[in-house]
């Protein structure tokens, strides 16, 4: 095995975690998230040639993450995050007993991360990652008080939405 | 509930993301090399044809160079120029594809609107300056080899050229192209509005 390849185990093996709840928080259907989970570990693979170490390795593998989430939805409009059909997602009646209540929270997480806009996608699922303003700043290229300002409304937002959703629309 | 709780929920879903990267490995090398191995095919294939156009371009010189003036020489030359210039783009861009990804988004974003824009000028603007200056080139090249033949020969040979020059030029910017065209315009409107959103 080369060192390329050990570099590349070893960053996948640390954050496949973050990279994957990063493409879910941003496409709400699972299978899209996962061709694009894959997508960004091929670009991680073809870009690590180009790593110049000018930025730390987690901020270069969230920059090649959301870079790779921006480009995938621009090539594949067909994943615009249009409301499912009515009755596509709709609880099974007994769902209260199937499902554990930390699994019916997380849905409406999920829900209600898809109905805020693509770009606050984005930038919640960084957030939710527990990455700084000044982190989110630099993967982003922009200002860190723009963002800290965006991140709060998006968070308030968010919590809006999560108090004003009921089980019955997710 | 608060933000902090909706980020333990959210941190502590199950992953059911592939961790064991050996075969997926396997898998983006095998997506990789096929992709630029059909760029590669065809890049191949764009230069073996120019080499034997080269090759019998090259030939007339030779044999005839002795017969014409140096109009003649001149329009061979800027031929040879043309399509050198043609394979070295060609080439460089096969070399240097890359995306950019590990830059931040802005910068991302901006490096991706310019490359579109490249593109858009390359079909609106650039094939047109290619196809004048190669039609230029044919056209001294007919005027120099018809000098002795008569009129009627002349233009024919030239408006049959300026018409294969141009009209090719013109299916490819209209026709070919047009969908390409929109393509790329609805991906420059897209990445902005991402960009004023994003980083506004």
């Amino acid at each position: 095995m080369n060192n390329r390849e050990e570099l590349f185990n070893d960053l996948v093996k640390r954050n496949h975690a973050s990279i994957y709840r990063i493409c879910r928080a941003y496409l709400y259907d699972a299978s899209h998230a996962d061709d694009l989970y894959q997508e960004v570990l091929y670009q991680i693979w073809n870009s690590m040639a180009g790593f110049k170490g000018n930025a730390q390795v987690s901020t270069w593998i969230y920059r090649v993450a959301v870079n790779t989430a921006i480009n995938y939805n621009i090539k594949n409009k067909r994943y615009q995050h249009l409301p499912l059909p009515d009755g596509f997602n709709m609880p099974d009646e007994d769902v209260g007993s199937v499902k554990q209540e930390q699994e019916v929270q997380l849905d409406k997480l999920r829900y209600c991360i898809q109905q805020l806009e693509e770009h606050d996608r984005l930038i919640i699922s960084l957030v939710l990652e527990d990455k700084s303003y000044k982190e989110i700043a630099e993967i982003l290229g922009s200002n860190t008080n723009l963002v800290g300002v965006k991140i709060s409304r998006i968070k308030a937002r968010l919590l809006k939405l999560m108090e004003n959703t009921t089980s019955n629309e997710f | 509930m608060n933000f902090d709780d909706i980020q333990k929920s959210w941190q502590a879903q199950p992953v059911n993301a592939l961790e064991d990267v050996s075969q997926l490995k396997e898998g983006l090398k095998t997506l990789w090399e096929k992709h630029q191995r059909k760029t590669l095919r065809n890049n191949i294939w764009v230069t073996v044809s120019f080499i034997v156009t080269l090759a019998a371009i090259g030939w007339i010189y030779v044999a005839f160079n002795k017969q014409y003036g140096p109009m003649f020489t001149l329009s061979i030359i800027m031929i040879y120029v043309l399509l050198t210039v043609y394979l070295y783009v060609l080439w460089k861009g096969f070399a240097y594809r890359q995306n950019n990804l590990e830059a931040a988004s802005q910068e991302y974003i901006d490096y991706q609107i310019s490359k579109l824009n490249w593109r858009r000028k390359t079909i609106t603007v650039y094939s047109w300056v290619y196809a004048t200056i190669l039609w230029i080139a044919l056209v001294i090249y007919i005027i120099e080899l018809t000098r002795t033949g008569s009129a009627l020969f002349r233009y024919t040979a030239l408006g049959i050229t300026t018409a294969y020059a141009f009209g090719i030029t013109w299916w490819g910017r209209f026709v070919k192209c047009k969908k390409q065209l929109i393509e790329i315009d609805d991906m420059t409107h897209d990445l902005q509005s991402i960009k004023d959103k994003l980083l506004a």
